[in-house]
């Protein structure tokens, strides 16, 4: 059996890497994606306060900075047993969605639009970010980037940080917002918005009114069959601060909701003997293996999911482009994987509208930012929806609030599933009778890009970037061919 | 002359906190900026800076502590990542000159030291890596203030 790894991502907490498996005949026969695993973190939280969790967790990845942040502060109110006041929930909501827009911004233009602009089977040399600001013009590349600075800025005046922040408390924030500072911020907006509406004009001229592409798109080497979890509130539209989690089968039919702790009901995690980490599945299917179709027990979650789970945005531009969507895309769950960028386009506008809308109310600037801190309880449960999906923070504390045990359960590990079978697919698809060339490591690595899979990036050292190796082993075991990126 | 020292690194990781140490011991005497990753935000920390010098943790196989200077120029050679997570300091310096060239720094100047533990959790560097930082710190200041 030949045996093709991509390799590795060496980080903080594991490893990730994809190994693919030829047969004899040089067809793919497996693939396997392993991922990081929170588990050292979840060491080095305990004996802390859970007030000072947030500022801790905001560590596990520069990218990521907004949401475990967001996450664990929801967790502490519970274990506090308090309801942060409307003011506070309104400023932590307008610092999530700001953080949507920034990263949103970052994937779309860093990672999913070069395949796109340059084509996915275009020379490394120009599939880049450098390669897709040359085609689409310095002035556009500069006008993207000033805009998204305007998400950072909003993120800096609400944390006291651009990276790190540090303004959250249970029950509230420690930092309340000025009648100048909304001022800002409701200008800012503006700029969120136009960048929102600017990305979906650059999908919609690029990708849909291309033929090829959008045969790329809603083709079958890109698709996954699976369950969905998403976010919604009381009428089913997408959100992601708060709300119910609603899990969808993969022909959209309900499976169940759940809040806080209940996510234990629906979520377990299987042992695999080729992972160090468990993969999640849906306890009520039981499961299945790693294998999609309608009879699958792995879900998945992110900008499709949430597309697939809602029945809608709750701002009005963000549903215009949400119902063009749906008539391109039926009623239907969408399981083509390279629709999460679509997704992510329209969550970009809507997340900039929901900045606008938030700035735009004067009773944010209330100095009720802070309520009191009831009993320690011993047990909280944070959940939002991360920019790349459910995002659970699970503490256990004494009666003084230190923690004694955590669980997070990051977007990438609930991804895990859907992922194999991706890169899976894609290999079968790509790679016939052991013919791999350098243009099959993009292909491959297109199956995983639209997860933006969270490495746990906070340790990086220079140059700062995550190698990626094929290895191609033949039936003995012997490497007979690698291709890297460095 | 405006300028900047960005300390990137990870606070609560032993030697990947060395860039944020040194920023941290010129805090006060010049502007810093603390970052926890190289892609677009290092660009946003450098943009109105006539100067810049950014210190980060490195791991070639070295010794150790060991102290290089680099300039932007050798790490320009890479512009391709598999995720924003490793959008890396040379793409984003690449990408600052192409579309900020008046904006950004016209001397650039990279401190970094090649680590020993990055991996475990920790609010010290490892003792090597400690003693580079007041190395690093006095190079800046000498560079400087002479």
């Amino acid at each position: 059996m030949k045996r093709i790894e991509i390799n590795p991502m060496t980080r903080l907490e594991g490893h990730g890497k994809i190994s693919i498996f030829l047969d004899d005949t040089g067809n793919v026969e497996n693939a396997f994606f392993q991922t990081v695993e929170l588990r050292g973190y979840e060491r080095f939280l305990r004996g802390m306060p859970i007030e000072e969790v947030p500022r801790t967790v905001s560590t596990i990845c520069g990218v990521c900075r907004g949401v475990h942040y967001t996450a664990s502060v929801k967790a502490a109110d519970s274990v506090y047993n308090v309801e942060p006041t409307p003011t506070a929930r309104k400023i932590r909501e307008l610092f999530l969605n700001a953080h949507y827009v920034e990263d949103h911004c970052a994937i779309l233009y860093a990672l999913g639009f070069p395949d796109f602009v340059a084509g996915p089977t275009a020379s490394p040399a120009v599939r880049n970010l450098i390669g897709l600001i040359e085609i689409v013009g310095v002035e556009t590349g500069r006008i993207v980037l000033k805009k998204r600075r305007s998400a950072v800025r909003i993120l800096e005046m609400l944390g006291g940080r651009p990276i790190h922040p540090v303004a959250a408390l249970p029950g509230g924030w420690s930092k309340r917002v000025t009648e100048e500072e909304r001022q800002e911020i409701l200008a800012l907006s503006q700029d969120l918005v136009e960048l929102g509406q600017m990305t979906l004009q650059v999908f919609d001229d690029v990708v849909l009114k291309n033929k090829g592409y959008m045969e790329l798109v809603l083709g079958d080497i890109y698709k996954v069959v699976c369950n969905y979890a998403g976010t919604v509130d009381d009428q089913n539209r997408v959100q992601y601060y708060d709300g119910t989690q609603r899990i969808i089968n993969s022909k959209g039919e309900e499976i169940g909701r759940f809040q806080g702790k209940g996510y234990l009901d629906f979520i377990a995690e299987r042992v695999l003997p080729w992972s160090y980490l468990k993969m999640p599945y849906l306890k009520k299917i039981g499961w299945q293996g790693v294998e999609d179709g309608e009879a699958s027990s792995l879900y998945c979650v992110g900008p499709l999911a949430r597309f697939n789970v809602g029945s809608g945005y709750d701002t009005p531009l963000a549903q215009e482009a949400y119902l063009k969507m749906r008539e391109a895309l039926g009623k239907d769950p969408v399981h083509n994987i390279l629709v999460y960028h679509w997704a992510r386009a329209v969550e970009l506008l809507n997340a900039a509208e929901k900045v606008r809308q938030l700035a735009g109310d004067e009773s944010i600037t209330s100095d009720d930012i802070r309520a009191p801190l009831g009993e320690a309880v011993g047990e909280g449960v944070g959940i939002i929806e991360a920019v790349r999906g459910i995002l659970i923070h699970h503490y256990k504390t004494d009666k003084r609030g230190i923690v004694e045990e955590a669980n997070l359960i990051v977007a990438t590990t609930h991804n895990k599933g859907p992922i194999n079978v991706a890169v899976r697919r894609a290999a079968q698809s790509l790679i016939k009778d052991g013919k791999v060339d350098e243009g099959i490591l993009n292909m491959v690595e297109m199956a995983y890009r639209p997860y933006d899979i969270c490495l746990a990036c906070a340790t990086h050292t220079l140059p700062g970037r995550q190698p990626v190796q094929i290895d191609i082993y033949d039936s003995q075991g012997r490497n007979y061919q690698t291709l890297k990126n460095f | 002359m405006r300028t900047i020292v960005v300390g990137i690194g990870n606070p609560v990781l032993k030697d990947d906190s060395f860039g944020i140490r040194v920023a941290e011991q010129l805090s006060g005497v010049l502007e810093t900026r603390l970052l926890s990753t190289t892609g677009f935000d290092a660009i946003d920390a450098l943009l109105g800076f006539d100067r810049a010098y950014i210190v980060d943790g490195v791991n070639t196989g070295v010794k150790p502590g060991t102290i290089m200077e680099l300039t932007p120029g050798d790490l320009m050679a890479d512009l391709e990542f598999s995720g924003t997570h490793n959008l890396h300091l040379g793409a984003a310096l690449h990408l600052g000159y192409r579309l900020f060239r008046e904006e950004m720094p016209r001397v650039i100047k990279i401190f970094a030291v090649e680590v020993e533990d990055a991996a475990n959790f920790g609010l010290h560097c490892t003792p090597t890596v400690e003693a580079a930082i007041k190395v690093v710190v006095d190079r800046i200041k000498s560079d400087l203030f002479g």
